[in-house]
């Protein structure tokens, strides 16, 4: 037990450092690139220079459909390229390496904290 | 060849499996009531066993498990947020990345893994499985559909219209703009848990003054005239950091979040009593919009904010639609019902399932495991405790309606367990509504809960009228009426007026001659019954009626805070022991408590269960 506990411990910091490294390097250069395009990916805006704020509803793709983790890196590619957010093309590879490696056989673990549930 | 289609959410909170076969709603549950862990976010194996088994089906027969959500979807949502707010959020990403890359794109593996690798794997999108949910088991041919909730993919509330087996969505508001958040981010501010304690908020705001409308409207939240909206995220944490909201917020709102647990002050109070305002004219505002739009002349919704019954009681009664109808399990537990039956609809071409009575088809909402007599009997045997088996239904109703008269409390575990977070009935706590000391008596000594929580009533749906200013039906508690005036007592809050900031001696006054179930603010959460709903538990009502010529009870969820409903008998027993419940009705046997012997645990069980 004690040693599968050290190897989870391990794999843990592992993964912690896979995911800073990520975002570090990754995330925030492009971030930075984009602010300094003043490129928007949310829509952020608080004024009255629209009359609505409904969007109207864009299909992607059909209402059912199969999808499995190796779809991930072609499926990823598409969709940005489609909504041309090309810089994060740049992306793709290091999410589907993550995606593979950060999966787990049990989802056992902590409990995700309510407040980042926005993320989900 | 019957089409059998299981849906599945999770991953996230309240997973859920449900059963269609050709169109019909065979089962649901949600897995938290197996795995006896509130909220349960985890794979739904328990619950999807349930279905199987009550569908009589193998694995190998499934034509398909449908997941509710679009993993690549909600991954773009995840990414573009964060490249929005880097270099802030890397608690947000490291918090998320496990579930959302290590998890969700990964569901189909998990699906496979649990029912074989065969087994065919399917996705729909959050909000038209919300949609399904909402409109394929409802009584209409043709309606607009309304989903609202937190956010699911990118969208946060849709506007949509049925017709037939045809679901179109039409328009959408976009995170990070959502009511659900919104209203989240109140309930964590006011001290509550999110995703647990909206419900808590909702029941405080009656102590309120709305005096922070103006400001949350000027400040928080922008709607244009067809009840569009956008929320100004200067004042919210969820993008950045683990917080829903932040320093900005705290300080347009007089200081910091309330602490968990803390005492509830007149603050709390008003931005409940203003957030409910908001959310009520917002709502407002998308139906009428969704009215205009569709054309259609009845709305059916879900989403979690489908859940304020009080702002759906607004609604209802501002006639914007003739008729309404509210999927029971409007949160992502429904998002499973949903799945299935998208998925049988549109990709199995199988005909909708209509009722052929006009009525809906849920079913009541009674779609989880029931446990055949003998199986209570076999248990209580077992455990040798001891119990009067009364087989005639009437008979026993009387009985429960005697003990209930005297003021005492019942537990009533009786057919097939409840989809959704409201207990009906079948897994129910019941009292006297008319005894001013239920409510206090029921929250501190039976839940366990904050005194301030109101009950709900089940009125025989013949005599609602007589109770409540209140139309047509509500079987599944997701509307609030106003008490009806003559019954109404008026109330003493001279001091509480005066700033008093203690609820229980509101919560203490008699409010009208139903006070158990009389809000402070005279209202209900109603629940109407007919006897092919739930015929034993209808019995119950009726025989109370009869004995007392009251036609309601209290009806509030078979639990103790922290802890999910009972599903089995055993989980039932459990939960009356450890409560000053006095009788325990499992099917037709019924246990008193004096009769029954001491219960004993290792530990203090309070412990086990997180407060929500």
């Amino acid at each position: 037990m004690t040693g599968e506990t050290d190897m989870n411990l391990t794999d843990q910091t592992r993964d912690d450092a896979r995911l800073e490294e990520f975002f570090n390097k990754q995330l925030v250069p492009i971030a930075e690139k984009l602010r300094e395009e003043e490129a928007q990916l949310l829509a952020l805006e608080f004024s009255d220079s629209e009359s609505s704020w409904y969007v109207p509803y864009v299909d992607v793709g059909p209402e059912v459909f199969s999808f499995d983790v190796d779809q991930l890196e072609q499926e990823l590619r598409d969709l940005w390229r489609d909504q041309q957010d090309a810089v994060l093309l740049e992306l793709v590879k290091s999410l589907e390496n993550l995606a593979r490696d950060l999966y787990r056989d049990s989802e056992d673990g902590d409990d995700v904290s309510p407040f980042v549930y926005v993320m989900f | 060849m019957t089409v059998h289609v299981l849906g599945i959410s999770g991953f996230y909170h309240d997973s859920a499996a449900a059963i269609v076969s050709d169109g019909e709603i065979v089962a649901a549950a949600q897995e938290e009531r197996f795995s006896r862990r509130k909220h349960d976010p985890r794979f739904p194996q328990h619950a999807i066993n349930y279905c199987l088994g009550e569908a009589f089906i193998e694995t190998s027969e499934l034509d398909a498990v449908v997941f509710y959500d679009h993993p690549l979807l909600t991954l773009d949502r995840v990414i573009k947020s964060l490249l929005t707010v880097a270099p802030r959020g890397r608690q947000q990403w490291m918090k998320a990345a496990p579930s959302v890359l290590g998890v969700k794109v990964h569901v189909e593996r998990f699906i496979r893994k649990a029912l074989g690798p065969n087994v065919p794997v399917l996705f729909t999108k959050h909000h038209l499985a919300h949609a399904a949910s909402a409109f394929y088991p409802s009584p209409f041919d043709e309606a607009a559909i309304l989903t609202i909730d937190g956010v699911g993919e990118w969208a946060t509330t849709s506007i949509a219209e049925g017709s037939g087996s045809e679901i179109q969505i039409l328009k959408e508001i976009r995170y990070p703009h959502s009511l659900g958040l919104l209203y989240s981010a109140f309930t964590y501010f006011c001290g509550f848990k999110v995703n647990s304690g909206e419900y808590k908020l909702m029941g405080l705001a009656p102590y309120g003054e709305p005096r922070y409308v103006d400001l949350i409207e000027e400040r928080l939240l922008h709607m244009k005239p067809d009840g569009s909206f956008r929320l100004n995220l200067e004042y919210f944490g969820y993008l950045d950091s683990n917080r829903m909201t932040n320093e900005r917020f705290s300080e347009l709102f007089g200081g910091p979040p309330r602490p968990a647990e803390s005492r509830i002050t007149r603050r709390e109070m008003d931005l409940a009593s203003s957030i409910q305002k908001v959310i009520e004219k917002v709502l407002l505002g998308l139906a009428g919009h969704a009215r205009e739009l569709t054309g259609k002349r009845n709305l059916v919704m879900a989403g979690g904010v489908a859940l304020n019954c009080v702002a759906n009681g607004v609604l209802q009664r501002k006639k914007l639609f003739d008729e309404l109808w509210i999927q029971p399990a409007a949160g992502d537990a429904g998002g499973a019902l949903g799945a299935a039956l998208v998925a049988s609809c549109r990709y199995f071409n199988v005909p909708r399932k209509m009722n052929s009575q006009g009525r809906d088809s849920q079913r009541g909402s009674y779609l989880g495991p029931s446990f055949s007599k003998s199986e209570v009997r076999a248990f209580l045997d077992r455990e040798n405790y001891p119990y009067e088996a009364v087989g005639d239904s009437q008979q026993r109703a009387l009985k429960i309606a005697q003990v209930l008269s005297e003021g005492k409390v019942v537990g009533h575990l009786a057919g097939r367990m409840e989809f959704g977070p409201r207990s009906l009935g079948a897994r129910s706590i019941l009292g006297d509504p008319r005894r001013t000391d239920t409510q206090v008596l029921m929250n501190l000594k039976i839940k366990y809960r904050e005194s301030f929580r109101p009950f709900a009533p089940t009125v025989l749906a013949e005599d609602c009228s007589k109770y409540f200013e209140m139309e047509g039906e509500s079987p599944y508690m997701l509307l609030v009426a106003p008490v009806r005036k003559e019954r109404r007592l008026e109330m003493d809050l001279s001091r509480f007026d005066q700033g008093n900031e203690d609820l229980l001696e509101v919560v203490k006054q008699p409010r009208s001659d139903v006070p158990a179930v009389t809000h402070v603010d005279y209202s209900a959460r109603v629940q109407t019954i007919l006897r092919n709903d739930c015929p034993a538990y209808y019995d119950v009502v009726k025989a109370f009626r009869e004995r007392t010529g009251c036609s309601a009870i209290v009806n509030t969820s078979f639990n103790v805070r922290g802890e999910p409903i009972v599903c089995s008998p055993q989980d039932a027993y459990r939960c009356f022991m450890r409560t000053e419940m006095d009788l325990l009705v499992l099917e037709d046997c019924l246990l008193f408590k004096k009769e029954q012997p001491r219960w004993e645990e290792e530990d203090d069980w309070r412990n086990r269960y997180e407060l929500d």
